[in-house]
Order: structure tokens, then C-alpha cells, then sequence
């Protein structure tokens, strides 16, 4: 499906490719190697340094892609800009060449009887596995991999997106090649173009090519929320290390409101004047950064803190008081109005921003209707003290994890 | 009066005004966009731990300006953060290692929120009791990075490169140097460094400049007694402090970063070195160059491989950055396609494709609200003309990058390394 905002005060166009695909039938390091073939090198360019050289070219047009979970299905994004064609100092038509220069990564690889360049997989495995173990350089992101393991065991979200080590040491060049033509034959495919363009000419090139591919079995989503565990469990790990990472699950499996529970989340720990804020990192002085945002296709709130290792239990029973306090008390007006004000802000500033409201649409992919940031924010607007209380209430903790440093 | 700058290569106008006091505003409304970006920077950054009042010199804790940026958030009554919910806004600050920014963004209220955002940094309000608050905060701040590996091999290569210059140091301090910071040291450094003519704004977006004219001029008025200060002189000499710095922590691989020592430069040099020298490492260095084509075939270097220009006020130095098991390999090989390049000089070719990659870059700047604004303030805080990296893209040539070439002293050079426990 070909989707398009054009919009006269960009200076550039931007396309993103998302294809979602099941997370269980195709390995995920084979897939997620797929994706780095897509702006590794293609027929056109088939090395990595000939690619670059046409992106330069293209005044420093961007090509990215990136393999992530998406409501238990598996999104693999690949985009791209670069400015206007009224900006080009000699006339070039950039955003043809981009779209073309896209479709020439996505559908044409550097691949030969079957199976993608030995020599490209070897490097990029490599490169993979690397991506794999440098989660731990990034603390915070390790707690968060480490916890997901026990937050949703047995669910897709049980593992990264790219899969583990293990998985990507088992990569060959035929394995990575049935994955991405795995990929585009069964993926819900949906491009979107968002820049002052009207996209005619893209649009008419994005057709055009991908009504050759093979498709069949096209994936349809089959959204479940994450199980609520029957008792909390409570895990720790060590590392070397000076500060501590707490991460608190809490689920909701019969969340039905989403824009109490957006709200509810904010004042909880999703702003500057959030409960968690202002009571455990500006009253306590217990931590720099003290938050939460809640993932509505899971139903799980997530709320993290880098604390002191000694003061990781006052952290965690702070943080429940504040969420039981709104249970069992329920919000202000005025801290509602805050919250309200600030989401509205964020929707209002969506539409200035081409990777806002591309992200606005897509995320969308999974309801029964897409609605505008407008219609959300009158949804918003509509929410009373009461609504919040009730979304707090429909959550349980489910799981608590403890990064710390080695004793 | 206000001035206005225009270019013509992106059409943009941006407008100059001089309120009575001193503070310069620069501002670029942004027809038909919903939000607006307000920044308020203080010439005051971690550099500037001594300074002269007259004939005294004034010796502050490492960490002073991070610290007085978290403090000047609260007022007697409500902290900013509160003031900025009222209105929707989101706002936030940071400290840098020569100055300190304040900034709010939003969709609606833009006068009030620049009213709120004048207003918490022109009245400081510092108690024992509220200092002693923020300690452990920053604290917690500060043990945060110790655990960034990213963020230990960069300050572990400044403090290989520069000898003398603080910027060497950390931004934050340490818990140890934090310690000492009292009220008096924050009332020192803002009567010091927060004089109107020592800051300066920059707006970007759904704005009206004569609105903001009128706010500046009513809420900049002098309230209070400023003291001439002159920072100190860093007095860096031309040599790296150290040519190797190690440390062990908990790492995939190790991660390195690599600076090339240059003299500093200031003004329009500034930002013209700082593009030709952008230029030059993208050529030899860049995604496209045969070296990093070798590099990741052989495996010596994988995806997480850039290289770009750091600079600010008294220093400059070329950096590249990556995860390697043979770092100072690495290390000797730019030294050595330094060496080749000298003698064989890059093909004017390539020169044209990534001077005209720079130049779609910079045009990238001006896209949305946030970055046309940093874009404003960069260029402000490097005393130079809004269009002046812009101006000075499409003026490049080849003859000069040739010489900004042959300038470099590959063997001027420092290695930070992160390895592996």
C-alpha cells in the first residue's frame, strides 16, 4: 500500500518501506541480516563503498534500515531522503533516483543461485553478531534484554528482534537469502512517502516494481496482549559496574482505554512534573532519571530507574506507593490538565515532523481505523480524573529486575 | 531595530535584534509550521573553572556550570518544570563544555512560555538546603555516565589531547569536586557569566518577532549587579597531553576514538576549518573511502566507524571513532593514508561529490523547527552569521582543502581505547 503526505514546508522527501512479517516462521538473525544486505549493496551497486558513492551523489541522501518488533509481529524498516529537487544545485531529479535507488536495494540484491554473496553475509554476520553482544556497552538497554526475558517469556518480545548469538553464527548465504525472499513474499508491505512532493512519479516507480514480486501467504497481525504472570516474579543480575538499573513490569491484559491509559502513564512517570519525578528523583534525591511509558499492543506499562545499588527496595516501593497512590486516590485535576496539555502539545508538533507523521500512521497499522492526531487529541481532551483511575487499576506488577554491580 | 540576514541559496531570512541590554536575539518564523523552538545560552560552560574579577582570580569546582544549569530551574516559589506544565510545553537544558542552554518547545503559548523561560534564568534563587537537594541528583547523574563506555572513551580522549584546557574535564565533575560547590560559588558564576550581554536567544517557528522583541526588552532588564569577569586563558600548547589512554570495563569489543590535535581557531576560520576539514576525512575516511572499504573487509573495523570535526572554543581536533580488536592499528593506518594523501592528492572528483553531499546536509539543517534553531545558535556561539557554514560550503575549492591537507599533523595524535575486561 502506497501512502503519501505532501506538504510544501518540507525541504525534503522522505520514503519508508516497513514490512511486517511473522516473527516465528522466519529465523530472526536471518531475517535481521536481510536487512543489512538492503543497504549493504545490490545488482546496481554491489559494493558496499559504490552505494555510499551514489548516496553522496544524491547530496547525502540517507538509507537506513532496521529489523524491530512490532505488536508480536516482526517490522523490518528501510528509509531514505534526501532534499528537494528544487534545491539541487544542477538539476537533478533526487527523489526519482532515491525512490529508484530503493527499489534497486529492496528487489534487486547482489545474489546468485540462490543465496546472497558469500563474502557480504561472512562480513555482515560478523557485523551482526557484534550488534548482538554490544547491547551490553549500553547499560540501560542490557537491563531491558535481560528483563524482557522474564517480563515475556514464551512471547516473541522474550528476544530481541535480531535474535541471539547463537541463532547468528548459524547464518549462511542461502539461509539469509530465503529469509528476505521469505520477507517480500509473504510481508504486509506498506510505503509511505511524506516531503513537498506530491510523489506522482515515485508512486507510478514503487508500483511498477513491486507488482513483479511473488507474493503469497501475506501475514495478517494477530495481536495478543502480554501475559499477566499469576505472581511477580523477581530477578537479578550482576555486572561490573557502578550504578544500579531497576525495571518494573506492570500489565494490563483488559486495557481498553487508550487515551486514559496514555494519560495515566504520563503523570505516573512520563514527564518533567510526573509523581515519579517529583517525589522520587526531586523530594528524595533518589535517582537522575525516574520513568515509565506504557506499550499499548503489549499492555504493559514499563517504569526504569538508575538508582544507588542500596537503595534499589526504597526505589521500587516508592514507585509502588505513587502507582497505588493513584489507584486508591485517584489524579488531580490539575496534574490531569498537565498531562493533557502536554500530549496535545506532542500532537500538535506531530505534523512537523516527517518521521512524526509517517510514525503517527504506521503505528496506527495494527487498529480497526486510522484516526488523525486531531481526533486523538479530542479523545484526550474527553478523559476525566475517573478514566485514569480505572486504567491504573487494571494493572498488575509482573515483573521486577535488578542490574547491579557485582558484590 | 531589527536587521535582517538573508540567503539566498535556502531563501530564508533570519532577523538580528539587540535588546537595550545587551542580549542579542536572533529569530527565523517558519510560515505555517505548528511549533516553535525558544534556546537562551549562557557563554558559560565545564571550561570555565577559573576566571578574573579585576585583579583576583576565581578558582570554582569542576562541575559549576552543570550544577548552576540543574539549580537555576528552581525560583523561590514553583520550579520551571512546573511553570512550563501550565502551558504544555517541553523544556530542558544542558551544559556543554563552553556554554549552558535553556530551551523550551511547544505548539501554543509561545509568548508565555518565553516569559517563563526569561524569567527562571534571569532570577537564581539558591539556598543551602535546595544545592544540598540537587547533590545526590547529580550524583546519580554522574555515576550514570561512569557506566557509558561512549561517553568514557571520549572524555578519556579529551583528556589525552588537551593538557592545560578543561575542557579535559569532566562536564559534570566529579562527586568528589561537586562537593565543594556552595550557594556563593552559583551566585559567583551567574553574577560572572549570566550579564545579559553574556547570553544570547534564538527562536525558530510558529513565531512573531515583534512579540519576542517586546518580551526580551521587559524581562531582560539589568535586575541586577553583573561583575566583569574574563576567563582565563588556556594557554594549550601545540603537542597531545598523551599519546595512549586505556581503561577496562564491560565491553563487546573494544571501542576507541582518535584525535588528530590542532591549533584552535575562532570566528569564520572556525566554521571554515571545520568544513574543510569535514570534508577531507569524509573523502579519505568516509562510508565511501577505500580505507574504510579495506577496514571492513578485513574485518578490522565493523559499521559503528565515523569521523567528524571537534571543536569549540580553544580547541579543534579531528576525530574517528569506533569498535575494533586492533585499535591502534587503526591508529597508524590513517596515519599513514594522511602520509599518501599528502603525496598523491585526492582526485578533485570526489572533492566536488562530497562538497556537494555537505552542502544537501546543511540545506537537511533547515527542515524542521529544532534544528533550524540549533543551527541558529551554533552559529551564535561561534560568532559568526546564521548562513555563514552554508555560505562557506558553496564557496569551497579544491585548491584550499589540498592545503588544509597538507596542514594536518598526523603524528600530533592521541588514542583513547576501551577494552574488553
Amino acid at each position: 500500500m502506497f501512502s503519501k503526505i505532501t506538504d510544501p514546508r518540507y525541504k525534503q522527501n522522505r520514503f519508508f518501506i516497513s514490512l511486517f512479517t511473522d516473527i516465528s516462521q522466519i529465523p530472526r538473525s536471518d531475517a535481521a541480516l536481510a536487512a543489512y544486505e538492503f543497504t549493504e549493496c545490490c545488482e546496481r551497486y554491489p559494493e558496499y563503498k559504490q552505494l555510499s558513492s551514489a548516496l553522496l551523489d544524491l547530496y547525502d541522501a540517507s538509507l537506513s534500515s532496521q529489523t524491530a518488533l512490532f505488536g508480536g509481529a516482526r517490522r523490518t524498516d528501510i528509509w531514505a531522503d534526501t532534499i528537494d529537487d528544487r534545491y539541487a544545485l544542477n538539476g537533478e531529479k533526487l527523489e526519482r533516483e532515491l525512490a529508484t535507488l530503493m527499489c534497486d536495494c529492496i528487489l534487486r540484491p547482489r545474489a546468485n543461485d540462490g543465496m546472497f554473496d558469500e563474502k557480504t553475509v561472512e562480513m555482515l554476520r560478523a557485523q551482526l553478531i557484534d550488534n548482538i553482544d554490544s547491547v551490553i556497552n549500553d547499560k540501560a538497554v542490557y537491563a531491558a534484554e535481560r528483563a524482557a526475558k522474564t517480563a515475556f517469556v514464551g512471547e516473541a518480545a522474550e528476544l530481541p528482534a535480531s535474535g541471539t548469538r547463537e541463532n547468528a553464527e548459524k547464518i549462511t548465504a542461502k539461509s539469509a537469502f530465503d529469509a528476505y525472499r521469505e520477507i517480500l513474499r509473504t510481508a504486509r508491505i506498506e510505503i509511505f512517502a511524506v516531503g513537498c512532493s506530491d510523489f506522482s512519479e515515485s508512486e507510478k516507480i514503487f508500483a511498477e516494481e513491486f507488482s513483479r514480486l511473488d507474493r503469497g501467504d501475506i501475514y495478517s497481525f494477530n495481536l495478543k496482549p502480554s501475559a499477566l504472570k499469576d505472581k511477580p516474579k523477581y530477578v537479578e543480575d550482576e555486572l561490573d559496574m557502578q550504578q544500579a538499573i531497576l525495571r518494573m513490569y506492570f500489565k494490563a491484559p483488559d486495557m481498553d482505554d487508550r487515551p486514559a491509559n496514555a494519560l495515566f502513564s504520563n503523570i505516573l512517570g512520563g514527564m518533567t512534573t510526573s509523581r515519579f519525578f517529583e517525589d522520587i528523583r526531586e523530594k528524595r534525591s533518589l535517582c537522575y532519571y525516574c520513568g515509565c511509558h506504557s506499550d499499548r499492543f503489549s499492555k504493559t506499562l514499563f517504569c526504569s530507574a538508575g538508582i544507588e545499588p542500596a537503595n534499589a527496595e526504597l526505589t521500587k516501593e516508592a514507585m509502588l506507593v505513587e502507582l497505588n497512590d493513584i489507584c486508591e486516590n485517584g489524579v488531580s485535576q490539575d496534574e490531569l490538565e498537565r498531562a493533557k496539555l502536554e500530549v496535545l502539545n506532542t500532537l500538535t508538533s506531530i505534523y512537523d515532523s516527517s518521521f512524526g507523521i509517517s510514525n503517527w500512521y504506521l503505528s496506527q497499522i495494527l487498529d480497526e481505523k486510522f484516526i488523525s492526531p486531531e481526533e486523538y487529541a479530542e479523545q484526550i481532551k474527553a478523559v476525566s480524573p475517573e478514566r485514569v483511575r480505572e486504567a491504573a487499576r487494571k494493572y498488575a506488577l509482573d515483573t521486577v529486575y535488578l542490574l547491579k554491580n557485582k558484590e | 531595530m531589527i536587521e535582517k540576514i538573508y540567503n539566498d541559496i535556502i531563501k530564508e531570512t533570519c532577523l538580528k535584534y539587540v535588546c537595550s541590554c545587551g542580549t542579542e536575539v536572533y529569530m527565523l518564523p517558519m510560515k505555517g509550521w505548528n511549533t516553535a523552538v525558544a534556546q537562551f545560552t549562557a557563554r558559560f560552560g565545564s571550561q570555565d573553572n577559573a576566571f578574573s574579577v579585576g585583579e583576583r582570580l576565581v578558582e570554582i569546582p569542576d562541575g559549576t556550570a552543570h550544577y548552576l544549569e540543574h539549580k537555576l530551574f528552581e525560583s523561590e516559589e514553583k520550579d520551571a518544570f512546573s511553570l512550563f506544565a501550565q502551558t504544555g510545553a517541553s523544556c530542558n537544558a544542558g551544559t556543554s563544555f563552553d556554554y549552558t542552554q535553556y530551551y523550551f518547545s511547544c505548539a501554543d503559548n509561545f509568548k508565555k512560555n518565553l516569559e517563563i523561560l526569561l524569567g527562571f534564568v534571569s532570577e537564581p534563587y539558591f539556598t543551602e538546603e535546595n544545592v544540598e537537594k540537587e547533590r545526590g541528583i547529580i550524583g546519580q547523574e554522574i555515576t550514570m555516565y561512569r557506566d557509558n563506555p561512549s561517553w568514557r572513551v571520549f572524555t578519556n580522549l579529551l583528556e589525552s589531547v588537551y593538557s592545560k584546557n578543561p575542557v579535559r574535564l569532566d562536564i559534570a565533575g566529579t562527586v568528589e569536586s561537586i562537593a565543594k560547590i556552595t550557594p556563593q560559588t552559583l551566585y559567583d558564576c551567574y553574577n560572572a557569566f549570566y550579564s545579559p550581554s553574556n547570553m544570547f536567544l534564538c527562536a525558530a517557528g510558529n513565531i512573531d518577532p515583534d512579540e519576542i522583541v517586546e518580551v526580551c526588552e521587559r524581562k531582560l532588564k539589568k535586575a541586577r549587579t553583573f561583575v566583569a569577569a574574563k576567563t582565563a586563558d588556556f594557554d594549550e600548547p601545540y603537542e597531545v597531553n598523551k599519546k595512549i589512554t586505556r581503561l577496562s570495563m564491560p565491553v563487546a569489543k573494544p571501542i576507541f576514538e582518535i584525535g588528530f590535535k590542532r591549533p584552535a581557531v575562532y570566528k569564520e576560520q572556525e566554521i571554515s576549518d571545520y568544513i574543510y576539514y569535514n570534508i577531507l576525512l569524509d573523502m579519505i575516511f568516509g562510508a565511501s573511502s577505500e580505507f574504510y572499504e579495506k577496514m571492513r573487509v578485513n574485518g578490522i573495523l565493523n559499521d559503528e566507524w565515523s569521523v567528524s570535526v571537534f571543536n569549540g572554543r580553544g580547541h579543534f581536533f579531528l576525530v574517528a571513532r569506533g569498535e575494533s580488536e586492533e585499535p591502534e592499528k587503526i591508529l597508524e593506518s590513517m596515519k599513514e593514508t594522511f602520509r599518501h594523501y599528502k603525496n598523491n592528492p585526492p582526485q578533485k572528483e570526489l572533492f566536488e561529490r562530497v562538497k556537494k553531499a555537505t552542502y544537501g546536509s546543511l540545506v537537511k539543517e533547515f527542515v524542521n523547527v529544532r534544528s533550524v534553531c540549533n543551527t541558529l545558535s551554533e552559529a551564535v556561539l561561534s560568532r559568526v552569521s546564521p548562513f555563514c557554514a552554508i555560505e562557506l560550503t558553496a564557496a569551497a575549492d579544491y585548491q584550499t582543502l589540498l592545503e588544509k591537507l597538507s596542514d594536518i599533523d598526523e603524528e600530533n595524535a592521541s588514542i583513547s581505547i576501551i577494552d574488553t575486561l
